[in-house]
């Protein structure tokens, strides 16, 4: 069904709202009255719209205030120490990945951890002490995480269910899928670091492997029950 | 408390700003704060009509924002993502209001999402006076239903672009052309009751003044 | 005398070939298992099984059918209800013994108006005209829901998913398994898979979400004239094959900042859905439906 030059007209202005007007649409209000009183009226709304949003406006000075307490309530607010330490100035310099890379591993150490104890696996793993009292160079650090983290998948891999092969084969696959994206997406944040795509990729590959190796946790805990 | 510092505070771009606040510094949010806190307690205000409720509203709308910064990761422009948080903010606090409070005229106006502006039967179509003046446009705005006062005050109010509102909505651009079409159309519906109304009372006043006389 | 010896020895192996098909069946028997259970309302059934087939179809009964079969006495089969919730888990007596035997296949019939969760690690899961929230978390069992309708979670690593038909929300995610939505009416879908690929073939809602992300493989959405969409399809190191005629954004949108990137953003007819299309080197192809 055709629509009428005045149906086609609002037609228009729902899809184009700001304009500009065709020749065909300004051709029609020069015949349509009713048209061009709905234009001249929707132009006027738009602008005072406008000018309504011109005129400044300014919060209470007090809100600052009152938001600083309510932050510094919820611990949010940390004050800076005056000589920052190490773990301040490797925060600082690291790239940010590198700073994701630790924290879901902690993550994932912890989710060990939590899952070791809900199995009540003998073997439990204890964060070694070193790691929790060094004070040694944070790249140290990292790639201590990394030893322990390597060594705690291999502890959950080896101790999935036998009777179940196709559920160890698809995990082990997996993990190798993960971490070779993992690898990849690496790389292109160092080639770009400003690609924010890149990161997000690599931030979502580091969330799959967290999921990837509870999934293997909670069923290797799963079985020994 | 730790006594500010205005001139470091002043210094400091967003992305640091953002960046250190991410750990927790007391100026980063400070600044954060200077920076955004007129844009998004306009957008509070305009929203919502009255500026006891724009104050809670700004400060409920920081306060989700620093809670959530750890989570911000540079995928949008750090003020979309904030006015997002507001516009939620707001259309949370209107939407519980309009649950408590629906009135049978809120109950029979049209569902925004079913076609829009509804006609007056038998009324004149009548042309708005050719400006709009900021204290009816307010009252007609406090009037229109949460999604369509969202699109009209970011918009033609605070000048987003369709592509932002997008992103704030989490609508399609042509969505947020429709929508703010339909949300004009539904303001001049409100001006031109407006306009009657004040005709009608001008009238009544007249004839009131003219039967004085006996 | 040697035809006699030999006729014993036939008649000794009939025996034991006739006692050994006996104890054969019933044991067969014993390893079958049906339970049933009464329930009100809108049930929710949670079904645990390692490997094994799980079918789930819904009736018009307000009960809960549970028939299946044990791959051996090393698997039990344990069921309890608590009011209106059903739940079913496989458990294994023996891990030591041949992983063939250690599986339960369950036909389970519920009423339409059901909520499910299931867990499975193998073997295929099929879901058929159930109408509910439904969650599945899986390993390397693949998934086939038709005609159901609800919010679907779906957490699998390298297991397939097929909807047909399908309405409500979806949420999904995968390492390795690919994804096909057929003739879906949903108006907020979400999946992202890393090495597999996604395919929707079906109408876009008007206000509809739909973000489809990949790492690799391909990501085809295919749509017809009639259709009303916003896109945003974005390959990092990948390629972005378009045939649908996209009228280009005019804002100025944020461009990748990759100089290898591939990017689409345009309108067809009045954008009334949002498409946001990504993957880091896949192919994206917007598809006409033929």
């Amino acid at each position: 069904m055709s629509l009428s030059p005045c149906e086609q007209f609002e037609r228009m202005l729902e899809e184009q709202p700001d304009g500009p007007l065709s020749a065909g649409a300004t051709r029609h209000l020069e015949s349509c009255g009713k048209c061009n009183a709905l234009w001249i009226d929707l132009e006027a709304i738009r602008g005072a719209g406008a000018e309504w949003g011109s005129a400044e406006v300014e919060p209470p000075q007090y809100l600052w205030a009152s938001l600083r307490r309510q932050l510094e309530s919820e611990g949010l607010i940390r004050e800076r120490p005056a000589k920052a330490g190490w773990l301040w100035v490797w925060f600082g310099a690291a790239p940010r990945w590198t700073v994701a890379a630790a924290s879901v591993s902690l993550l994932v150490i912890a989710a060990f951890l939590a899952g070791y104890q809900h199995a009540g696996s003998k073997s439990a793993t204890i964060l070694p002490l070193h790691l929790s009292t060094s004070t040694a160079s944070p790249r140290l650090i990292a790639a201590d995480l990394g030893k322990t983290l390597d060594g705690d998948v291999k502890r959950v891999f080896d101790s999935l269910p036998e009777s179940n092969p196709a559920l160890a084969n698809s995990l082990r696959e997996n993990l190798g899928i993960i971490d070779d994206m993992i690898a990849d997406c690496e790389k292109s944040v160092r080639e770009e670091p400003d690609d924010t795509m890149a990161r997000d990729y690599l931030y979502g590959a580091y969330e799959q492997k967290a999921v990837l190796l509870a999934t293997a946790t909670d069923r290797s805990a799963s079985e020994g029950q | 408390m730790a006594r500010t510092r205005p001139t470091e505070v002043r210094e400091l771009g967003e992305a640091e700003a953002i960046r250190r606040a991410q750990q927790g510094d007391a100026e980063a949010f400070e600044r954060i704060y200077r920076l955004h806190n007129r844009r998004v307690y306009a957008l509070c205000l305009r929203m919502v009509g009255n500026t006891a409720e724009a104050e809670d509203l700004t400060q409920e709308a920081f306060l989700q924002l620093f809670r959530k910064i750890g989570t911000f990761r540079g995928e949008s422009a750090f003020s979309t993502w904030l006015h997002r948080l507001a516009v939620n903010v707001v259309l949370m606090r209107l939407r519980k209001k309009s649950l408590a409070e629906t009135s049978l005229d809120e109950a029979t106006e049209p569902d925004e999402e079913s076609g829009g502006p509804r006609k007056d039967i038998g009324a004149p179509d009548l042309r708005l006076s050719g400006s709009v003046d900021r204290v009816n446009l307010e009252r007609a705005v406090d009037q229109l239903p949460p999604g369509y006062r969202s699109i009209f005050v970011l918009h033609d109010v605070q000048g987003y672009e369709h592509n932002e509102i997008a992103v704030i909505m989490n609508c399609s651009i042509g969505n947020s052309k429709s929508q703010l079409h339909k949300a004009r159309m539904r303001l001049r519906e409100l001006l031109q009751e407006f306009e009657r109304s004040r005709a009608r009372e001008e009238r009544q006043a007249a004839k009131g003044g003219s039967g004085g006389g006996h | 005398m040697n035809g006699g010896e030999g006729s014993v020895c036939l008649r000794v192996a009939g025996i034991a070939l006739l006692a050994f098909c006996v104890a054969d069946a019933g044991s067969a028997q014993t390893r079958r298992f049906e339970r049933h259970f009464t329930v009100q309302g809108k049930p929710v059934i949670t079904i645990q099984n390692a490997t094994g087939r799980i079918q789930v179809k819904a009736w018009d009964r307000q009960e809960v059918s549970i028939t299946g079969q044990r791959g051996s006495g090393n698997v039990e089969v344990d069921t309890e209800q608590v009011g209106n919730r059903i739940d079913i888990a496989t458990r294994v007596s023996s891990a030591n013994a041949n992983p063939d035997t250690l599986r339960a296949d369950y036909d389970i019939s519920v009423p339409m108006e059901s909520e499910l969760q299931v867990r499975s690690d193998s073997g295929n899961v099929t879901v058929d005209s159930v109408h509910g929230d439904m969650s599945f978390d899986t390993v390397a069992a693949n998934l086939s829901l038709q005609d159901v309708e609800g919010y679907l979670m779906v957490k699998s690593i390298g297991g397939s998913t097929t909807c047909t038909r399908c309405a409500g929300r979806l949420e999904a995610t995968s390492i390795s398994g690919n994804f096909q939505l057929l003739q879906p009416t949903m108006d907020n879908v979400h999946v992202q898979t890393s090495s597999g690929n996604i395919l929707f073939d079906g109408s876009f809602m008007n206000r509809g979400i739909y973000v489809l992300k990949n790492y690799s493989g391909t990501i085809e959405v295919r749509f017809s004239t009639n259709d009303s969409f916003d896109v945003r399809a974005t390959s990092l190191y990948g390629n972005v094959i378009n045939q649908a005629p996209v009228v280009p954004d005019r804002h100025n949108m944020p461009a990748p900042r990759n100089s290898y990137a591939k990017s689409l953003f345009g309108t067809m007819n009045d954008g009334r859905a949002k498409v946001e299309l990504s993957s880091f080197n896949g192919t994206i192809k917007i598809s006409k439906r033929e």
